[in-house]
């Protein structure tokens, strides 16, 4: 009971004190920090910490990209872009911004010592970055990239003269932790918290807070227990489970806005037998049923939808048809929702050569994708209900990873975050034929392969002319939903929560800063 | 009659009925360790015919409905329409059914992993007893670094490397349980082997393996069932916090450990009943086996006759 009731006294004394210290955001975050290092490893966690300090040559909000260090831009010839960058920048440390640092942070970005998770695929068509001249920045790319300036915001800019030697210790101990953004580094343990301040000298509007302290919570229940006990501000990434309290506490508001990161199925292409699918007897089968469009676009007919949005994640999604989100880049409304029909689906199947279904062992892991345990365990009752009979086997991120990338299973799941908010990131990286060489489907666990596909993102890349990039992503979106080449599930929500008197906006898809909060009037 | 001649009277009368009879006449005069008993003759008896007394097959997940999800205790089934007197789970289970089916995961785990161990452990406890020299000092030296890990730890790492499924978790516990028999049956069987009654078997021309299964063995018993007792308490648990941590069963065949584990993120919006009736029956079930436990290491235990 003792440390219970210190607790207690705690968050009671820091209420009573809490308008002396207003000005010090207390936020509870999700994400794991691998490192402070803003170019170590491209994971939400290091990311969000490194927007407190780092900015890049363009900023993005609600995907779209706006002017950022760099005041504007001009498209030279396909493969030639001029930077004009602002000229009122100053390091924290007083050392004027100037081109020489773009230069240095596109040259450390793509090969970070000890980087597990490197930006090298953002500046992977980048060919070359020159200074101009101090406020001029050219960047040449391979080939014609339309897509350049979601890659480049990717890419945060550290300073030549802190960084020129630096590791990424040195950026833990602080060292190195100088940058141009609204918060300065004060202090950081690792796994609990980093400590920011006011950088006064920030070039943009005056920074809302002088002092945040960015505190690490795993736990999501504990993140709404901290919240509710006034341990902290702000929590990110608010489990399904709790908005409904959350939104009947007064003092707390919600904050829940349409997200960009989707819960997608993705059947393996695999020829052959595989163990994982198997007659009813048990054998496994001599040819991969999931081959067959009939059997996949039965698959997905079978799995009731709106169910596992109300029952599962009560409410905090919105059906998927297609990777993207309504309303982003290349979303195609003609696409309709996926109607949840188990007749058809047992027609299909049957017409497949399975009317009594057969065995499937389905993967899933379990400490990475908020609630798709849950949601899977839903969608084995569905494939159940057609003859295809689930086992559900959840496994550790770092074991399920393994085997998926290397498709050893007959089905997995990816939550894909559609980062940059267009449609191309995920043609690059799921729906793409694997290829190594050219940096394709990375993430392509299923190993799903048309070349209309793959053609689409070619000509998407090399199109300069927004309509007609749009039209072929949206094409690409039709081919895959008509091969049922994936099976999405449903585009999950970002959930902030927070005390009264605060507003949380998203600045950059689900990532979670300071300068996202404000105080309301 | 003086005090001593009492004594000694009620000796010689217990002495002339047979060991087991004695026994179980001491047990019953506890009635915390009757009403023990009998709770948990009647959780085995429930959880033995769970397959006939419950509505629905928690494990079948044809007879599941998720839009039967997160239903209060009472609510009426969609479909078929009976109750579901304690609820539902975040998948539509029935908790009653669910519980019933937990009980059989956790009592078949608890009872399998505990009788293998107790098999295992006092065979090997009699063997390093009898042998002595280098296998005696091998296999207690393996108790200790067994007995040494902390107990989490190790079958983490175990299940770790095995596999989830129920096999492998009775495995794990398997593992880690045999030490205590062993280490127990060792220093039961050293004390009893310089009995009399152990040199005259010798005299007689009798065979090692027949003294130690057929003398040394009997006699050392009394300790090994209470340890037993305990330990299915101590398995169940184990099996219950694996599941919990993730480790145990598949997330679609529930054990007691993992419905805990299921509704324990529900606990802050007031869903209260999945994680609390598992709970309940997993508490009731080790405070009855623990009270059993604790009357027979009384009953058995010679030292504290009086």
């Amino acid at each position: 009971m003792k440390p219970l009731v210190r607790s207690l006294l705690t968050s009671a004394l820091i209420l009573a004190t809490g308008s002396a210290a207003a000005q010090t955001l207390r936020i509870g975050y999700a994400d794991p920090v691998s490192s402070l290092d803003p170019q170590l490893n491209n994971y939400a966690g290091d990311r969000s910490v490194a927007l407190h300090a780092f900015e890049s040559l363009v900023s993005r909000r609600d995907n779209k990209t706006l002017p950022g260090l760099a005041k504007s831009w001009k498209v030279i010839d396909d493969t030639t872009w001029e930077f004009a960058l602002r000229d009122d920048v100053k390091w924290q440390d007083g050392t004027p911004l100037t081109a020489d640092d773009f230069v240095f942070s596109f040259e450390r970005a793509r090969n970070v010592p000890g980087s597990v998770a490197s930006y090298a695929g953002s500046t992977r068509t980048v060919e070359s970055v020159k200074a101009k001249d101090d406020h001029t920045l050219i960047i040449k790319t391979r080939t014609p990239n339309a897509n350049l300036l979601p890659d480049v915001d990717s890419i945060y800019i550290v300073s030549r003269h802190a960084g020129a030697d630096a590791s990424s210790a040195d950026y833990n101990s602080g060292k190195a932790m100088i940058g141009v953004g609204p918060y300065r580094f004060v202090s950081y343990v690792p796994g609990d918290r980093t400590i920011f301040e006011r950088n006064d000298s920030y070039w943009g509007a005056k920074p809302t807070w002088d002092k945040v302290d960015y505190r690490f919570i795993a736990n999501a229940a504990n993140r709404t227990a901290a919240l509710l006990a006034g341990d902290v501000d702000v929590i990110d990434k608010v489990s399904p489970t709790d908005v409904e309290r959350l939104r009947n506490t007064p003092g707390v508001n919600v904050y829940a806005y349409q997200g960009l990161r989707a819960l997608i199925i993705q059947p393996s292409f695999r020829e052959g037998p595989n163990e994982f699918i198997r007659d009813n007897a048990g054998q496994p089968l001599p040819e991969n049923p999931l081959r067959d469009v009939r059997v996949r676009k039965a698959l997905s007919l079978a799995i009731n939808r709106q169910a596992i949005d109300e029952r599962i994640m009560q409410g905090t999604v919105t059906e998927a048809n297609q990777w993207m989100p309504a309303n982003t880049f290349g979303y195609n409304p003609d696409v309709k929702n996926i109607a949840y029909d188990p007749k058809q689906a047992k027609e299909l199947l049957a017409q497949a050569g399975f009317p009594d279904g057969f065995q499937l062992t389905v993967h899933v892991p379990g400490d990475r994708y908020p609630q798709a345990p849950e949601a899977m365990q839903a969608v084995a009752q569905f494939w159940s209900r057609i003859g295809v009979k689930v086992q559900l086997e959840v496994l550790p991120w770092a074991v399920y990873a393994g085997k998926a990338n290397k498709n050893e299973l007959a089905v997995s799941v990816i939550a894909w975050g559609n980062g940059t908010g267009e449609a191309a990131y995920a043609l690059t990286n799921i729906l793409t034929t694997v290829d190594s060489s050219k940096g394709q489907g990375a993430s392509n666990w299923g190993r799903y392969s048309n070349p209309l596909v793959d053609k689409a993102l070619v000509d998407s890349t090399a199109e300069f002319d927004e309509a007609r990039r749009r039209k072929i992503l949206q094409d690409s979106v039709k081919v895959v939903s008509d091969d049922v080449g994936i099976i999405p599930l449903f585009h999950y929500q970002n959930i902030w929560a927070a005390r009264k008197g605060l507003k949380v906006e998203p600045l950059v898809s689900d990532r979670t800063a300071a300068t996202m909060v404000t105080e309301l009037p | 009659m003086n005090a001593v001649q009492k004594v000694l009277t009620t000796r010689v009368c217990l002495q002339a009925q047979s060991p087991w009879r004695r026994v179980a006449v001491e047990f019953m005069n506890s009635p915390t360790a009757v009403v023990g008993l009998l709770v948990l003759l009647a959780i085995v008896l429930v959880a033995v015919l769970a397959p006939w007394i419950v509505v629905q097959n928690p494990y079948d997940l044809m007879q599941l409905n998720v839009l039967d999800a997160r239903l209060a205790p009472g609510s009426a089934n969609m479909d078929s329409g009976y109750t579901y007197w304690l609820g539902t789970d975040g998948q539509g289970r029935d908790l009653v059914s669910a519980i019933l089916y937990g009980l059989r995961i956790s009592l078949w785990v608890g009872i399998g992993s505990a009788l293998i161990a107790a098999l295992i452990g006092t065979l090997l406890g009699l063997v390093s007893a009898y042998a002595g020299g280098w296998v005696d000092a091998l296999l207690m030296r393996l108790v200790d670094l067994l007995l040494s890990f902390p107990v989490i730890l190790m079958a983490l790492m175990i299940l770790a490397w095995l596999g989830k499924g129920v096999g492998n978790v009775m495995l794990t516990l398997v593992l880690l349980e045999w030490a205590y028999y062993a280490r127990t049956a060792r220093g039961q069987a050293l004390t009893e082997s310089r009995r009399e009654y152990v040199d005259a078997a010798r005299g007689q021309g009798i065979g090692p393996w027949r003294i130690v299964v057929g003398h040394i063995l009997p006699n050392c018993l009394p300790p090994l069932i209470v340890i037993g007792a305990l330990q299915i308490a101590r398995a169940i648990t184990l099996e219950a916090t694996l599941s919990f941590l993730g480790l145990g069963v598949p997330v679609t065949e529930p054990s007691l450990g993992l419905l805990i584990a299921n509704g324990f993120q529900y606990m802050l919006s007031n869903e209260y009943w999945i994680s609390l009736f598992p709970g309940l029956a997993l508490l009731i079930t080790i405070v009855a086996i623990n009270l059993v436990g604790d009357r027979l290491r009384d009953v058995l235990n010679p030292r504290l006759q009086r």
